[in-house]
């Protein structure tokens, strides 16, 4: 039971992650990419930890991977943070072949 | 051991490709990109080679390959100081 | 899980291709990251989590860093080029010729059965006993094989003196200040996290995965995020303790190595009863001088202050 409970957190983790790579790759601007990838990813992120957690099966290896998860959302998020900061302080800088 | 050994042919392309990179690259952090792909080749390699004792992995290529990234790296890290350093004089002559 | 790895190696060599073949500079630095991230994942694949510790922290983390800087250092549109493709002239095609018959050699001769094992693996392995660590990645690096290890760091040393005398430190962030508290903070919230890990990885080395090389770039890694965040940063002259910490990874081994030539009768030689404090000893300050080396090669000055001190 708790085997196929956490296969279906995982698959729709993989789901999220795959969402929000698409986004990455669709999106038209540095603002909704990262909205993209934040929002999926993270989601995606928790739910993989949930799942691996499950199947873990000793406390010790949930809270390593809990604190992983803790440590990897702060991260991600002050990272996200200064992206965009510095989109709106120096503008859209044009593509990727400028510099 | 039997059929390809999908990390083997990674090793192999990425000193193919290292290589083809080294020749072909004009600028000088190019160069040393496309050596560091050469150089994790070479490691990758070493490693696949470990693999073959009998009794768990061979200890003294995996200490090879440790002492080798940190060179890798002082190595770039040396190359980058010298092209910043040959920016900055051209930069100086220009202006 | 061949289908695993085949997914990796195929992600490598797109990589790699990406990395020699971006028209712009930073297309190819980024790629090149992202395969020491990869790289890292075969390591664990191929049952060597010490290089995975290392490729992660050094090769994609620092080495990163490194080319980042010296991409923000050049000018606008600097090393952008069109590399030519293999069909475009003679020389790249013979060239590519070349590089493809050498890759599937190396194919061939990977695959090949060696008759006998490696007799320098099974040795090493035989001794452990004797090596004072129970990890055998450790014992090869510091006692098997100890020569190598002084002799890196000696490299090491020669790579960080060089970078000295080039004079060339990486930019200052000076044309976009930081508007928001948001990474200083991060860093406050992070820094003991990282120098505990660094401080256990270091110690971890003698019994499980870790070791000097892997626990000094984590402390490195602690020392340029310092740097990042303003809250220290290169300075151009430098003070003893530095130079005495800088110096110490190479000095206590060989010093380790000679004071007790008259006990053992041999350079590098440890006796039995002394030899796992002696290797504990080594093993830190090494990692000390590995860090400090790595953050100044980052640098590229010869000391550090915090950030406003004169």
């Amino acid at each position: 039971m708790t085997t196929f409970l956490a296969c279906g957190l995982i698959l729709a983790g993989v789901g999220f992650y795959l969402a929000g790579t698409v986004g990455l790759l669709r999106f038209p601007d540095v603002y909704s990419r990262l909205h993209a990838l934040t929002k999926a990813d993270n989601t995606g992120l928790g739910l993989l930890a949930l799942g691996v957690a499950l199947l873990a099966g000793s406390p010790r290896l949930a809270l390593l991977i809990a604190l992983v998860w803790l440590v990897a959302i702060i991260a991600a998020s002050v990272a996200c943070h200064l992206i965009a900061g510095y989109a709106l302080q120096v503008g859209e800088c044009g593509d990727e072949d400028d510099r | 051991m039997t059929g390809i050994e999908p990390l083997a042919v990674a090793a192999a392309g990425l000193m193919g490709i290292g290589l083809y990179g080294f020749c072909l690259c004009r600028h000088a952090v190019r160069r040393l990109l496309s050596i560091n792909l050469f150089g994790n080749g070479v490691f990758l390699a070493l490693i696949l080679i470990a693999r073959r004792l009998p009794d768990g992995p061979d200890p003294v290529p995996h200490a090879m390959v440790l002492t080798g990234i940190v060179i890798a790296v002082s190595a770039t890290a040396f190359g980058l100081a010298l092209v910043r350093r040959q920016a900055r004089t051209r930069g100086d002559d220009e202006t | 899980m061949t289908a695993l790895d085949s997914l990796l190696a195929l992600l490598l060599l797109l990589l790699a291709a990406r990395c020699v073949s971006a028209r712009s500079l930073l297309q190819a630095i980024v790629a090149f990251i992202v395969l020491g991230l990869l790289l890292a994942l075969s390591w664990v694949r191929l049952e060597a989590p010490d290089l995975a510790l290392a490729e992660a922290a050094i090769g994609a983390g620092l080495l990163g860093v490194l080319l980042l800087g010296t991409w923000r250092s050049l000018p606008l549109g600097h090393g952008n080029e069109r590399i030519p493709l293999p069909w475009q002239g003679l020389r790249p095609a013979l060239i590519t010729t070349g590089c493809t018959v050498l890759a599937v050699l190396l194919t061939v001769a990977l695959h090949q059965h060696p008759e006998q094992a490696a007799m320098s693996g099974l040795a090493a392995l035989d001794q452990l006993d004797a090596a004072g660590v129970d990890q055998p990645v450790t014992a090869v690096l510091l006692n098997f094989r100890a020569y190598d290890t002084l002799l890196e760091m000696g490299v090491l040393l020669m790579a960080l003196i060089g970078t000295l005398m080039l004079d060339s430190p990486l930019p200052r962030d000076t044309e976009l200040p930081a508007r928001t508290m948001l990474p200083a903070t991060l860093a406050q919230l992070f820094l003991p996290l990282i120098l505990l890990i660094g401080l256990y990885l270091v110690w971890a080395g003698a019994y499980s995965p870790g070791g000097a090389f892997q626990g000094g770039a984590v402390l490195a890694g602690a020392g340029v995020l310092l740097i990042l965040t303003g809250f220290g940063e290169g300075d151009g002259r430098d003070g003893w303790v530095l130079r005495a910490l800088l110096a110490g990874g190479a000095l206590v081994f060989t010093l380790a190595g000679l004071l007790l030539i008259p006990v053992t009768g041999a350079f590098m030689a440890y006796p039995q009863g002394l030899v796992t404090p002696i290797m504990v000893l080594i093993e830190f300050s090494l990692a000390l001088s590995i860090a400090l080396s790595l953050l100044l090669l980052y640098t590229g000055t010869p000391g550090l202050r915090r950030r406003g001190e004169r």
